[in-house]
């Protein structure tokens, strides 16, 4: 067996280190990392005890037990996975990943989608249809042309062009366009991370209980309606959950080596985009990735866009729309109960 | 314990000028448990590559070997069969430093990737005052208060190409110890 330090402050019967806090009835907090999404996506979740006494078994080791804890780990595990199922669906560079074959696929033909990349598809024409094609997922596409992706042909079309059947679950598009996901699919991996911590732990608890557990320990769960808490960070697209509230704050477009104050985030999301000057001078042939729905042309450098939202799916894609229209009172964002900052 | 070393790494490097921002997850025990649940006992192994060898990494592998000193923590489960490795690396991007661990099974297979610390490190050339001043005289014996102190910071996304290097690069190593038969034998083979 492995020799796992005693239980003391910070941490844990499984030996998990978490930021403790002063308070011993307030949750500890695990913070886990991973890389994915072409980033390193944080995870803290932080599951009071008291919601699973009496629901948890056993410790699963060491001699006392903090069931939060074992939840909290439960919960990241879950996170991870739906952040990873994500990547796998909506990923343009993964051959198999739904997007790639919906690219593939010639105009005309339906391609069967996962539910996820359905979802995100449906929000995607919406806000097109509302932004007027200002926020668009095939605009981004229209630049790499031919030999740069080796793709062959340039795409061409809109979000016009792209049809949905939630019925049967399908995507065809009639003009030989592709679609990039890239402005949106990574706020929609944050909220199925937040989903599945909100909903994983409880699920499995309930699971658990039934095999030989008394009905003591559901009713223990439901007496404490507070459930898990804590935030996802994927490189800037964050979202934070529960019984927490975290300031963020935002980089500096014009230097990196600084951050600006935004906003104190509690069950909200928020999103940033830019065009980081320190990158343009590194390289000063590439263009910005961000660009105008409707013009195509690439958005001014120098500047930084972030949405707050109540989920991180409309923050990230509106972000996209501020930064075409540099409008931070677009009317968009209160239909969206968002706000916005450009920096 | 090799954890409480590293935390000490951790606290000296944050207060340094140089390196103006870390935070650290997971320590190198707490990753491999978790990367090897099974695992009953672990059997640390230091390797020391000859230049055959790191060729060989680096042609299965696919990018350059780097290091001709590995050291690997193997996972053997209650009847002291083979469950695969654990490896801890660093790896340096542009502004970035990345400590992560790679579980690679007895077969080659990843079994998952942990990252357990992050730092910004800027060598000096770039300075972050504002992510400093957050970790300004924070040690780890005075426990940060979440939602109080800490910002979560929003843009600029990091890359982790580096990381997916290393990995490769690890999961070439442990392609050619298997390969060599350097590894221990898992029992089944």
């Amino acid at each position: 067996m492995i020799e796992l330090p005693a239980v003391q402050e910070g941490r844990d019967s499984t030996g998990l280190r978490y930021l403790s806090a002063s308070n011993l009835r307030q949750p500890r907090l695990l913070r886990r990392a991973k890389p994915l999404l072409g980033t390193l996506v944080e995870i803290a979740c932080a599951v009071p005890d008291q919601v699973y006494s009496g629901v948890h078994s056993a410790p699963s080791r060491g001699s006392a037990t903090l069931p939060g804890a074992d939840a909290a780990l439960a919960a990241s595990e879950a996170a991870f996975a739906a952040i990873a199922r994500v990547q796998r669906l909506m990923s343009r560079h993964e051959a198999t990943s739904d997007l790639s074959r919906f690219n593939a696929a010639a105009p005309g033909h339906w391609t069967a989608v996962a539910p996820d990349t359905l979802t995100v598809f449906a929000f995607a024409l919406h806000l097109s249809a509302q932004s007027g094609g200002i926020f668009d997922v095939c605009a981004a596409c229209s630049q790499d042309e031919a030999g740069q992706t080796g793709t062959g042909q340039p795409s061409a079309g809109s979000w016009r062009d792209v049809e949905i059947d939630l019925q049967r679950g399908a995507l065809r598009k009639h003009a030989p366009l592709r679609a990039d996901l890239g402005g949106v699919a990574k706020g929609y991996a944050v909220d199925a991370a937040v989903y599945a911590m909100q909903h994983a732990g409880v699920g499995n608890r309930e699971g658990e209980s039934g095999e030989g557990q008394s009905d003591e320990g559901t009713s223990a769960k439901c007496q404490s309606g507070k459930g898990p808490s804590g935030w996802v960070n994927a490189g800037g697209d964050l979202r934070v959950f529960g019984d927490l509230e975290m300031p963020m704050r935002v980089r500096s477009p014009q230097d990196l080596s600084d951050t600006v104050a935004c906003v104190r985030l509690r069950d909200r999301a928020a999103a940033t985009s830019a065009c980081y000057l320190q990158s343009a001078a590194a390289d000063p042939s590439a263009q910005s990735v961000l660009r105008h729905g409707i013009s195509r042309q690439p958005v001014a450098y120098g500047k930084s866009w972030t949405v707050a939202a109540p989920c991180c799916m409309a923050a990230d894609a509106l972000t996209k729309l501020v930064a075409a229209t540099g409008n931070a009172q677009h009317p968009l964002l209160a239909h969206y109960a968002a706000q916005a900052w450009i920096f | 314990m090799q954890h409480t070393y590293l935390a000490s790494i951790i606290v000296a490097t944050s207060v340094c000028a140089s390196s103006a921002f870390a935070v650290d997850y997971l320590s190198a025990e707490q990753a491999r448990a978790l990367l090897f649940p099974a695992a009953a006992q672990w059997q640390d192994k230091r390797v020391a590559l000859s230049p055959e060898q790191l060729q060989t990494v680096a042609r299965l592998a696919g990018v350059p070997a780097r290091s001709a000193a590995w050291a690997l923590s193997q996972a053997l489960d209650d009847k002291g069969k083979y469950l695969g490795s654990v490896v801890v690396d660093q790896v340096i991007g542009k502004f970035e430093l990345i400590t992560y661990a790679v579980g690679v099974d007895a077969k080659g297979a990843v079994t998952g990737i942990e990252i357990l610390s992050y730092r910004e490190s800027h060598g000096g050339e770039i300075r972050l005052p504002a992510w400093r001043k957050q970790f300004a005289g924070k040690t780890l014996a005075q426990p940060i208060k979440v939602g109080d102190d800490i910002a979560l910071i929003s843009g600029a996304t990091l890359s982790c190409s580096h990381v997916t290097d290393g990995v490769r690069r690890i999961v070439g190593l442990l392609a050619m110890l298997r390969e060599g038969g350097l590894l221990p034998a898992t029992g089944t083979t």
